[in-house]
């Protein structure tokens, strides 16, 4: 017998997210996931200075605003004609503001939005340390909210639990020490002020690099000790994890970092398509990049993010979701740490290639189980550790005494773009300008990619096939479902944006990734 | 209060979700202390309902505001504007609108706070053309004659210390003193412009005309003679940087006027923006 199994809200994630599964026999036979709030930012941005657009956009999100900001600064960077004359220390501290935000990302999704799916809080025992002191002086509390109520199918062994337990509060710290890792460049988080198109706000002295040094030493101290352990232990107690939810098999990521001095700024972490199929990277097309609203409440065109112009209409028929579904070659993509870690595995470059392979060395993965749910898991923390490893070699590259931003007029009519990864996946900023105006912007965001509803062949997104063949124990706790929906980490507010504008047809993007 | 519990919920309409970042980004009061312990000794806060850190999900986590609509003895804290074009369809949770909620919510509530300053004033989400219709708390309320008081706590983000010191101060000692825009004085009670440290290189007319240029940022932008708070002696992330130390213009962000009239963001203001009937 077929029945419905609905979960609205999905929490601990972004935003407003409902997805709905269709069960026969306790498998489910067909997801769709709905993005349920709609604000339309690119539609704000029609008409203003296109300066702004490095502010407005950081609004999409408020987890990952730097994703944002630095993808619109390079748009404009490349619209203001100035793409290859941004000063190499600026690179290096929009690197180091962009990573930070990535690493508070990792741990911030790991252990207060994943985590709290495989440890049970109630176990812990008093006498430990203060933290789980004040843990079971909590729970002697008439109204546990908000960790109860909850799903529960637990199997860490006490000793693990309560490690775990103890990390996502000590973790609550280390992550604020990564907001402020950041601030200490981008003046403030959430919405950082330093990247702007140009380059950066402020020069850097010996003392920033001081104490940026002695925050990432902290926050690498967890990761090392605590992060990645936690991680083995994951695949090791839920080992089932490393096989479900895997979901279309193609990745993409337009890359990241750009190393400045290198040849043609090449970045450390590498960009590229993955197909399933061949298991082979190729080098990534944007042109090849198209929207279709065919389930999404829009109508009108679709096509290449440049010139569509799709209008919101929240009563169209058969459609499901305020995220459009943007497809590459007209094929499913995933985004997000697992592709950006797959793809330099792939491509053989170092040091992502020897991380991951330590990582399926310990656990005695094979490589096609990293496509999973503990797999986004792992490649999450693998980043976070590299990323903590370089923004050190960045830090101590700073010239102090040299420049951190360079100069520009606001053209009369230009076009820009800029592609980078955000800590959830992919990240495209798209600009048209005419009378030195926002004529047209458009953003597509990693969950966009990764929450998109089907296409117009019918073909569903990324997490609506990690869900699809799922067993469902219990139905009225489906907590396989919501680990499958959390391991891609969703961020709503960055899937639902709008393009629209007068029509230009854009004459040539120049291209900055 | 009943056994000296301040009870909340926490309800996110369209927002970016900063604000409760900024809020776990509080330094000086432990976001782990705030959940588990005391606030201040024999009162706590009990989060019963806060989307991006409870434990449960779907139907159960409905269940918990429906209980709680019955109820009536919990705060309101509101994250963001609310989406109110064609009666709210373009933002839905739990089967029904962002506005239907928020009006059975709030009219079940003691009191809101409205954390941001989208839900104090609108914010980025109501900026000209409003594609879905946010408005904010106070406006929503009045235009469903919802009686409630309200405080703003604007900022975009919000600083954790505002919002952390207000639920201080309500448990000790009751709402707070308020301007005529209801923020807390103690935090907005001054312009930033009056203790900025580049406040000698504005009296000397010493200015930044590029960005990494020692001065005043005025030219370069900066809303501080407009804004209203005390990011300059606060500071941001646990006392690491602010805005104007990190050379960048402040953009009035706690200002009912944000972002509307404080933009371009990189533009000199000339007069102090009028202020729309709020």
């Amino acid at each position: 017998m077929r029945k419905k199994i609905l979960i609205d809200p999905v929490t601990r994630i972004e935003g407003h997210l409902k997805v709905e599964l269709e069960i026969e026999d306790g498998t489910v036979v067909s997801a769709k996931s709905s993005g349920m709030l709609y604000r339309g930012l690119e539609q704000i941005l029609i008409g203003r200075d296109p300066r702004d657009a490095s502010q407005i956009t950081q609004r999409i999100c408020g987890v990952c605003p730097v994703a944002h900001g630095m993808a619109s600064s390079m748009c404009l960077d490349a619209a203001f004609g100035i793409s290859g004359k941004i000063p190499a220390n600026a690179w290096l501290v929009r690197n180091i503001i962009h990573a930070s935000n990535h690493i508070h990302n990792s741990i911030l999704h790991f252990y207060h939005l994943a985590l709290l799916d495989y440890i049970d809080v109630a176990k812990v025992k008093k006498g430990v340390s203060p933290e789980m002191d004040l843990v079971v002086q909590f729970l002697q509390r008439d109204e546990k909210n908000p960790f109860v109520p909850r799903d529960e199918e637990f199997r860490f062994p006490d000793q693990v639990n309560q490690r775990m337990v103890e990390n996502y509060l000590r973790a609550l710290d280390i992550r604020r020490i990564a907001q402020e890792t950041l601030a200490i460049f981008g003046g403030k988080m959430p919405h950082q002020c330093g990247i702007i198109p140009g380059g950066v706000t402020q020069k850097v002295d010996a003392g920033k690099i001081e104490n940026c040094l002695g925050k990432i030493k902290e926050i690498s101290e967890f990761v090392n000790f605590h992060y990645l352990q936690d991680l083995m232990d994951l695949v090791k107690y839920y080992p089932e994890y490393s096989s479900i939810g895997k979901g279309c098999g193609n990745l993409l990521a337009y890359g990241a970092f750009p190393v400045p001095g290198s040849p043609g700024l090449e970045k450390f972490q590498p960009g590229g398509v993955y197909y399933s199929s061949g298991m082979k990277v190729e080098d990534i097309n944007p042109e090849k990049i198209t929207e279709a609203v065919e389930y999404s409440w829009y109508q009108g065109s679709k096509g290449h993010p440049s010139n569509s112009f799709p209008q919101p209409d929240p009563f169209k028929e058969e459609s499901y979701s305020w995220i459009k579904s943007p497809r590459y070659d007209q094929q499913v993509f995933e985004v997000g740490p697992l592709a950006r870690v797959l793809i330099a595995y792939t491509k053989n470059v170092q040091p992502w290639r020897g991380a991951l392979q330590e990582v399926l060395d310990a656990t005695g993965l094979k490589l096609n189980d990293i496509i999973s749910v503990a797999g986004r898991h792992l490649c999450r923390g693998i980043e976070c550790n590299l990323l903590l490893k370089e923004v050190e070699r960045w830090l101590l590259s700073i010239e102090p005494a040299g420049d951190f931003y360079k100069d520009y007029e606001i053209p009369q009519e230009s076009t820009g773009l800029g592609l980078t990864e955000g800590a959830r996946g992919s990240v495209g900023h798209w600009i048209s300008i005419k009378d030195k105006k926002i004529a047209h912007y458009q953003v597509i965001s990693p969950t966009t990619w990764n929450c998109s509803p089907r296409d117009s062949q019918n073909n569903p997104g990324p997490l609506e096939q990690a869900l699809a063949g799922l067993k469902i124990k219990d139905e009225d706790h489906p907590v396989e479902a919501v680990r499958i929906i959390r391991s891609f980490d969703p961020c709503l507010a960055c899937a639902v944006q709008l393009k629209s504008s007068e029509k230009i047809r854009a004459k040539k993007f120049y291209l900055w990734m | 209060m009943e056994n000296n519990t301040l009870r909340a919920i926490w309800f996110q309409a369209a927002s970016c979700t900063g604000c409760t970042i900024s809020i776990l980004n509080s330094s000086s009061f432990k976001v782990k202390n705030l959940l588990l312990d005391e606030i201040v000794p024999g009162h706590q806060l009990c989060l019963l309902f806060q989307p991006t850190i409870m434990a449960g999900s779907g139907e159960k986590v409905i269940e918990v505001l429906k209980e709680q609509k019955t109820k009536k003895d919990f705060f309101l804290i509101v994250e963001g504007s609310i989406p109110t074009k064609d009666n709210g369809v373009y933002g839905r949770v739990g089967e029904k609108t962002l506005l239907e909620w928020f009006q059975q919510l709030a009219s079940a509530s003691l009191g809101i706070i409205s954390l941001g300053t989208c839900a104090s004033f609108g914010g980025m989400f109501s900026a000209a053309p409003n594609p879905a219709g946010c408005k904010s708390v106070k406006q929503v309320c009045e235009e469903s004659n919802i009686e409630k008081p309200i405080i703003n706590i604007p900022g975009c983000p919000p600083h954790p210390d505002w919002f952390i010191g207000t639920i201080v101060h309500l448990v000790n000692k009751g709402i707070p003193e308020i301007d005529d825009i209801s923020r807390p004085l103690g935090f907005y009670g001054s312009l930033i412009h009056e203790n900025c440290p580049r406040r000698p290189y504005f009296d000397k007319g010493k200015f930044a005309y590029k960005f990494g240029e020692e001065g005043c940022l005025y030219l370069l932008g900066c809303k501080g003679p407009f804004t209203n708070s005390d990011c300059p002696l606060r500071q941001w992330n646990g006392g690491t940087n602010w805005l104007i130390r990190n050379g960048a213009p402040c953009f009035g962000c706690t200002e009912p006027d944000f972002p509307e009239k404080m933009v371009p963001f990189f533009e000199r203001l000339k007069d102090k923006p009028e202020r729309d009937t709020q």
